[in-house]
């Protein structure tokens, strides 16, 4: 018998390790003092780091790992509800978390305020017993702590001096933070105009902002959805427009529409109008639409035949924008026989697509339209964001494209599609994970035919092959929005490789079921009422206090469905409509919500804001 | 680089000096065996196989010869890919099942010859080996001495008992 640790030199033992849990490189450390030291070793952590599947804030694979267990305890390193304690009578209007930024608009009166933090903390400098040398090579004594300061700090009335005439009481707070491309996107709502602007979030530089009024297309929006990289505004709404009956102007009529803006000069790129569409919805029921880091435009819609996601990039088109096309089932497809032939029977309550890193992260809520009785299904999927363009570019150039329906620059994909050799692509095929947890490789038609096409793009699939997950859940009776979105929150983790999928932080205590590890829902005795499981289906043992609230208490308030697990902090609203509270739980020590805009809070307040 | 040769089989010369005659395509599964070839054209001589003795040899080659239809993998392709899964195909499974210091040196010559999808199984193998074992059942699978005194183990599992599966 030999051990391998003795044997192997470190690459090849880093490529046994890469197939194991990442949780091994710290259980194994006892096997002996050689395997501790190669353990140990940086150069592991970081690759296994590196190439898990998911996005991630954390610094290094210790802290993720850390992060997700405390978050699948439930068991965070603080809690705080955002407060000002140095204003008394301000309150939250608004606040935000995005990849370690915490953006909050406080209303003081008349007055609004706009501050974002970076929830880093604060490395200590100085030697260790608090003394520091300063450049005269003298020692300075410790000082008390030093007050943090936010990253943005600006009064919205000198942003928008505009909005000083009007009666801000009934001034409407929207925004966006782009954790991703560090941007905020924020507007201002009046009834007699419409502020937006983009600011960055670690200058504080205001990038651009717009004024609209009624007169424009942009001010007789409803509430749009605005959307940035910090390059481009693509704003996605619905849009009145006057319309004239025998010469005399009658109503509104409301189109839809996505404009794009630059952000550099202000001036509309392009615009669209979708009049026989309707956007599919995010979890928490704005407008699926997002712009990546590329200038890539994702916009999900849905006709009556068939869900689609429009992809497009503005900045790279002279004259007119190409707008492609690809089925919502092609890109959540794990059965390419039956998920695109029933592609018109697909009924999508739920779509979030965000781009994190180089890749797009795309979930869905889906059924059957015609079978009320099938069971919905939650599906994630992982891809590389420039296979997007790039499949979709290269399928609408070189093939038979087809215009659609309201749109001249339009080609439908799909039709490209299907005139396509569907022989499999030499590289290999994306993990699908099915509802009984088991793994196997399967491809969509889309993405067979777009690398058959194309070796560029197999070059991408291969150094980031999609991963496709997908788990069942037995009903809608459940708030759909809780349900899927505080379950991916908390339970997609990485045992034995497989990703596990349960479902038990969002049901209600009440509840008369519990969730198996691969997400279907298993039915209890009554008596039993909520048992409280982990991740790995089993009883949970500890803390399930928090565990089962914040689902039914709290409204969560993430930009990332994706990646949330791996985030670090979860933002919690409570649903208490005449003052609702807002609470920070961070999961990771090296992060802390700043003692200015954050007072530390206990189990019990945080309960009891939401049992309110 | 040399004209591309037609010939049908080569020899390769184990590190113990065994020659062993393969068929070309076989002996391509080998990234290191086909680029020299490539470079050098037509090779009557046998080739040295430096790091890999003769048992191993033929044991390589008969993984080679089984899947000498499976498509090559792009140039390209890293690791990730590879990651998913530690499903192995039943005939490898089989193919694998030897005894550990066989096991480590199919992995040793794999990596050597350059021959991935085999690596990629072997390192499979041992993932398999080491997959949902505690640490005394590991120093029991490969006989490794547990050289840390009770203190040093215990700090050593107090320190990461936060990474044990609850």
């Amino acid at each position: 018998m030999t051990d391998p640790v003795r044997t192997l030199p470190p690459e090849l033992l880093t490529a046994i390790f890469c197939h194991l849990p990442p949780n091994c490189v710290f259980t194994l450390r006892r096997v002996s003092r050689q395997w501790d030291c190669f353990l140990s070793s940086q150069p592991l952590a970081s690759h296994m780091h590196r190439n898990l599947p998911f996005a991630s804030t954390a610094s290094d694979l210790e802290s993720r790992l850390k992060r997700r267990a405390r978050l699948n305890a439930c068991d965070p390193v603080s809690i705080a509800r955002i407060t000002s304690k140095s204003y008394p009578g301000t309150r939250v209007r608004d606040a935000r978390y995005s990849r370690g930024l915490l953006a909050i608009v406080w209303q003081n009166n008349a007055r609004f305020k706009l501050e974002v933090w970076n929830l880093a903390k604060q490395k200590q400098t100085g030697s260790a017993n608090g003394t520091q040398v300063n450049g005269n090579g003298h020692y300075d004594f410790p000082q008390k702590t030093k007050q943090r300061k936010p990253a943005v700090s600006i009064d919205l009335q000198d942003l928008f001096p505009c909005v000083r005439q009007y009666a801000t009481e009934r001034l409407t707070v929207d925004m966006e933070l782009e954790g991703e491309s560090k941007v905020l996107v924020l507007q201002l709502q009046l009834s007699g105009i419409k502020c937006w602007a983009v600011l960055d979030c670690i200058t504080g530089e205001v990038l651009q902002k717009w004024e609209h009024d009624l007169d424009s297309d942009a001010g007789r929006m409803g509430r749009p959805l605005l959307r940035s990289n910090g390059e481009i505004l693509l704003c996605v709404a619905l849009a009145g427009r006057s319309a004239t009956y025998g010469g005399r102007m009658g109503t509104l009529t409301w189109r839809k529409i996505a404009i794009v803006y630059s952000v550099r000069t202000g001036e509309e790129i392009c615009r669209d109008y979708y009049e026989d569409f309707q956007f599919c919805r995010r979890h928490d029921k704005s407008q699926c639409a997002v712009v990546d880091s590329m200038g890539n435009c994702y916009l999900a819609l849905q006709d009556k035949e068939c869900p689609f996601l429009e992809v497009f990039n503005p900045l790279l088109q002279n004259g007119s924008v190409r707008k492609n096309r690809i089925p919502l089932a092609s890109v959540f497809a794990t059965n390419p026989g039956t998920d695109e032939e029933n592609v018109t029977k697909k009924q999508f309550y739920e779509v979030n697509i965000e781009p994190v890193g180089d890749s797009v992260y795309c979930t869905a809520y889906y059924n059957s339209a015609e079978d009320s009785n099938a069971k919905a299904v939650r599906a994630f999927v992982k891809l590389p964001m420039r296979l997007f363009a790039l499949a979709s570019h290269q399928l609408s150039l070189t093939n038979h494209s087809t215009p659609t329906n309201g749109h001249t620059n339009g080609h439908l994909v799909s039709a490209s599609i299907s005139s396509l050799s569907s022989a499999p692509p030499s590289s290999p095929p994306p993990s699908v994970m099915d509802s009984n947890g088991s793994v196997t490789t399967k491809v969509s038609k889309f993405w067979k035919a777009a690398l058959t096409k194309n070796p560029l793009l197999r070059s991408h699939y291969s150094l980031s092959p999609p991963l496709v997950l997908q788990t069942a859940v037995n009903s809608f009776s459940s708030d759909p929005l809780t349900l899927g979105y505080w379950g991916y929150a908390s339970d997609i983790h990485y045992d034995d490789q497989r990703f596990q999928i349960s479902l038990f932080d969002s049901l209600p205590s009440d509840s008369s079921s519990t969730r198996t590890s691969n997400g279907l829902a298993t039915p209890t005795t009554p008596t039993s009422g909520n048992i409280p499981v982990n991740s790995m289906g089993l009883p949970a043992a500890s803390n399930t206090r928090i565990k089962s609230h914040p689902a039914r208490g709290y409204e969560r308030f993430q930009n990332t469905p994706l990646a949330e697990g791996d985030d670090g902090v979860l933002l919690l609203k409570s649903r208490d409509v005449r003052k609702p509270e807002w609470y920070v739980l961070v999961f990771d020590e090296d992060w802390e919500v700043p003692e200015e805009c954050g007072l530390a809070v206990e189990v019990d307040e945080l309960e009891a804001a939401g049992q309110r | 680089m040399a004209t591309p040769s037609t010939q049908a089989t080569v020899k390769l010369q184990s590190n113990d000096n065994v020659v062993i005659e393969v068929e070309r395509a076989i002996a391509e599964r080998s990234v290191l065996i086909k680029n020299m070839l490539e470079d050098c054209g037509e090779v009557t001589d046998a080739i040295p196989i430096s790091n890999v003795n003769e048992s191993i040899l033929r044991k390589v080659i008969e993984w080679c010869e089984h899947h000498k239809n499976d498509p090559v993998a792009a140039e390209n392709e890293n690791d990730d890919s590879r990651k998913k899964t530690t499903d192995i195909d039943e005939w490898d499974q089989k193919f694998m099942n030897v005894d550990q210091e066989m096991l480590f040196e199919i992995i040793l010559a794999a990596n050597f010859l350059d021959i991935k999808p085999l690596l990629d199984t072997g390192c499979k193998t041992v993932a398999n080996m080491i997959k949902g074992k505690s640490p005394e059942e590991i120093r029991k699978l490969f006989n490794i001495q547990n050289d840390f005194t009770p203190e040093e183990e215990e700090q050593i599992r107090r320190e990461n008992e936060w990474a044990e599966d609850r």
